[in-house]
């Protein structure tokens, strides 16, 4: 297992080379430079040329890259061009609130897809069964932006329950953390709860015609404890799988959630630094998005071996 | 947070009467917009919610002066210099005295009021403001630096400043009240160049107590303000809150209380506010939506194809679409009819698409099709409906043809503002000009700051110069008038809708009062005694 971390671990580093190397390129070819926008539509090219050059911006794109190459090596993601900010600082503030979220959505959604799709499965084609199958496709088809705005239509201004969007820092003030949490976390967390359902409520459904299953019956042991001593384990492989995937979505960040809630995250600094043309800042979030991937596939593969002992074994 | 929000219909139905009176009684001056009906009693905690990230507290630094970024809250931590009054653009007097010029309006006297101080006891002074506009210069980032480069500063007693002009301008303090309003503290800023932008230091009426970038700040009362019992709040919060519905939200749900005046121009935004019971107070402006023809290249190097392109279009069900409601008003012409400049009869071409036809055809039979690429800015919708609009209304019409390429706003900047390839194309926003000295010059005038149509006629240039040089209301008139003659002979650009301030907040609130540029007077608001 350590080896296998290790090699994840290793292959890591020539992606963050190419990914890197490709946003800075990418970036470097869109029209329009951070100059432009912080300059506004009266600027001329004098101007321009002068804050490109005060921004180290003229010089050739191999060299910029380099520099900040060398520097990331070391630990310096530079400075943000928008906020002038070291961009590890800058991202050192938002990840806490973006890892927030995510952690909050996951959790909200198994807490409601792994009981439901239990129940569900057991009792397949029975009435919970469907209205929860057609409940979780009418979510799957609605997108995260849309939930979010009724829920902050019927829960934040018309019953006043949660606050609009913003962020009120744990440290600050917990439970006013936990409120301004809820609306972005469950927005999230709906369609993941449908995507997790559907996934288990299939395996469960599976494993329940497995014979092991039908022996533990025949020794007489009560559904509930079969299935959840029984069945529960064997049928989590997809779910850890994609509960690991959208785990490492979210903390790229939920770009459009981030903003509707004006949640000072990853996802909105990404939203924020973009038509700035940040390069800095948008290389720094995509090492530390790069990076959190590949931490959070690995910790899939370790709950694997937690679920299934034979793989630790192979 | 805000106080708790009553929203009774008697004190919406009063906020509202006040606001038409107020609105009825526009042009009256004194700097004054918005329901100011109550004095608003002391304290409580006022929050903002506002689009735009706060990126720096160097005044310097803000190119742009929106009322939707930076610039509001620098006017919370410098207050004005002088108040540019939003509906006349006339410069009333707040921190500067008096602000006079020579006979010739090539000399300016600008006068201090005595006793000011920043927020670090040094004194508000004629030095600081000197120090200030050079330090435009120096940062270069603002139209107005390469006027001031051109200006020669004296500073001849501690509470008088000298500025020299290179032409004669008699309307240099609608300048100064506009566009450069916020004075920094000369010893805070030498002592500490490059932290003033996250530490700024000035004699507003508020302090920055905390800034969290990308989320809120919180101002604090400035205990040494030197208007004595003001300011009324104890605490501001300006809020970032990208989304515009989710502005109206947060002030619909009682978590902010206003967003600041803006020439936004969606009005179902707004009438979507109104019916939620919020307070909506409109200020109309001169100018308007404003779309550049490139009059320096092919096909719009033809006065033809721009006349035709007027006639083509239906302006009013244009402005309807671009701003989503039939509220919407077309811009009739350059100026509103409560303008000393309104001239009746300079109107702008009404739709007449059987001549535009004939046009078109014309510019054809000379090999002069107009084919032409719309450059759109990307996000905006207002002027995505826009381009829709305009092509689907030339698309059953012969010899025409639009593209429409949609970029983003940054592109859009080096394309059409930089490199001038475009044929035509929105600016993102609507172009206001309370006094048309200096928007109107800006626009129209061969070297003006925000000519990106390349429009140059020397009667035009030479009529803004007559007019520059004269307070007399009639003789500017009279030189207005041959710029709209002019205009309408040449329409270098379409103006769509009538653009309006407009504020959104909630009927607790009182004392809504801003400049020209819906910059608001931070030591006149406040919460209503009874809220």
């Amino acid at each position: 297992m350590l080896r296998q971390v290790g090699s994840r671990l290793l292959r890591l580093v020539p992606v963050l080379f190419l990914i890197t190397l490709l946003t800075t390129a990418m970036v470097d070819l869109m029209p329009g430079s951070p100059a432009l926008a912080m300059l506004g539509d009266q600027a001329t090219p004098e101007q321009v040329a002068r804050l490109n050059e005060q921004l180290g911006l003229d010089r050739p794109f191999h060299v910029r890259y380099w520099d900040w190459l060398t520097a990331a090596l070391g630990g310096d993601l530079g400075t943000s061009l928008r906020m002038g900010l070291p961009v590890t600082t800058a991202i050192a503030q938002r990840f806490p609130v973006t890892l927030e979220i995510a952690v909050l959505s996951v959790v909200l959604a198994l807490l409601v897809a792994v009981p439901l799709a239990l129940v569900a499965g057991a009792r397949a084609d029975g009435r919970l069964d469907r209205t929860a199958t057609a409940l979780s496709s009418a979510l799957l088809s609605l997108p995260g932006f849309a939930a979010a705005v009724l829920l902050i239509y019927l829960l934040a201004v018309r019953a006043r329950l949660f606050p609009v969007g913003g962020w009120v820092p744990f440290t600050e003030d917990p439970i006013g953390n936990l409120r301004s949490a809820v609306l972005p976390a469950l927005s999230l967390a709906l369609m993941e709860a449908a995507v997790y359902f559907r996934l288990l409520r299939g395996d469960v459904i599976r494993t329940l015609q497995e014979k092991f299953v039908l022996s533990a019956r025949a020794r007489g042991l009560p559904p509930g404890y079969v299935l959840f001593r029984h069945v529960l384990r064997p049928s989590l492989f997809s779910l850890t799988t994609v509960a690991g995937l959208s785990m490492g979505r979210l903390l790229g960040g939920a770009v459009i959630v981030e903003s509707l809630f004006a949640l000072p995250g990853i996802g909105f600094l990404a939203i924020q630094s973009v038509p700035f043309q940040d390069v800095p800042a948008i290389q720094g979030i995509v090492v530390v998005v790069a990076v959190t991937y590949v931490l959070v596939n690995i910790a899939v593969d370790v709950g694997y071996s937690v679920i299934d002992p034979r793989i630790r074994a192979r | 947070m805000s106080r708790s929000p009553r929203r009774g219909l008697r004190a919406t139905a009063v906020a509202v009467a006040t606001t038409l009176v107020l609105a009825a009684c526009g042009g009256s001056g004194g700097a004054s917009a918005g329901p100011v009906d109550a004095q608003p009693a002391r304290g409580g905690t006022l929050t903002m919610a506002i689009g735009i990230p706060a990126r720096s507290f160097d005044p310097a630094e803000d190119a742009t002066i929106s009322s939707a970024g930076d610039a509001t809250r620098l006017a919370a931590v410098f207050d004005h210099l002088f108040i540019s009054d939003p509906v006349t653009g006339e410069a009333v007097p707040h921190i500067g005295e008096s602000i006079e010029p020579s006979e010739d309006g090539r000399v300016w006297t600008l006068k201090i009021r005595p006793g000011v101080t920043f927020s670090d006891g040094t004194p508000y002074d004629a030095e600081a403001v000197r120090f200030t506009y050079q330090h435009y210069v120096d940062v270069g980032f603002s139209p107005e630096a390469r006027t001031i480069a051109t200006w020669d500063m004296a500073v001849l007693d501690p509470l008088t400043l000298q500025i020299t002009t290179p032409e004669p301008n008699m309307h240099l303090d609608k300048l100064i009240a506009q566009s450069l309003p916020f004075i920094v503290s000369p010893t805070a800023m030498r002592a500490d160049p490059e932290g003033f932008s996250a530490n700024p230091v000035g004699a507003g009426p508020y302090l920055l107590t905390e800034w969290v970038r990308d989320s809120h700040e919180i101002y604090t009362a400035n205990p040494d303000y030197w208007q004595e019992g003001k300011p009324y709040l104890e605490q501001v919060r300006i809020d970032l809150v990208p989304e515009a519905g989710q502005r109206v939200n947060a002030i619909a749900s009682g978590q902010a209380d206003v967003q600041p005046p803006t020439a936004d121009a969606d009005l179902a935004l707004f009438a979507e506010a109104e019916a939620m019971g919020l307070t909506v107070h409109r200020q109309d402006q001169n100018g308007g939506g404003w779309i550049y023809f490139n009059n320096q290249r092919p096909p719009f190097d033809d006065v033809r194809a721009r006349r035709a392109i007027y006639l083509s279009i239906d302006r009013q069900q244009l402005a309807e679409i671009m701003q989503g409601s039939p509220d919407a008003r077309a811009a009739a012409g350059l100026f509103e009819p409560d303008s000393p400049f309104h001239e009746p009869d300079l109107t702008l071409p009404a739709v007449d698409r059987a001549r535009a036809q004939e046009l078109f055809d014309e510019l054809a039979a000379e090999g002069k099709p107009v084919d032409f690429v719309f450059v759109n800015i990307s996000g905006n919708d207002v002027n995505t409906r826009a381009a829709q609009f305009i092509q689907s209304q030339l698309r059953d019409m012969r010899n025409v043809s639009m593209r429409i390429d949609n970029i983003d706003v940054t592109a859009a900047r080096e394309r059409v503002f930089l490199r001038r390839d475009y044929d035509m194309s929105p600016y993102p926003g609507a172009y206001r000009y309370p006094d048309p000295d200096p928007g109107l010059v800006n626009l129209l005038g061969s070297t003006g700051s925000f000519n990106t149509t390349g429009y140059a006629n020397a009667e035009v240039d030479a009529a803004l110069l007559a007019a520059r040089s004269t307070t007399d209301v009639a003789e500017r008139a009279a030189s207005y008038r041959a710029v709209q003659e002019r205009f309408l002979a040449d329409l270098p650009g379409m103006f769509t809708f009538t653009p309006t301030l407009t504020t959104i907040m909630s009927d607790d609130v009182t004392g809504l009062r801003y400049t020209s540029r819906g910059l608001i007077r931070w030591d006149e608001i406040g919460f209503r005694p009874d809220a």
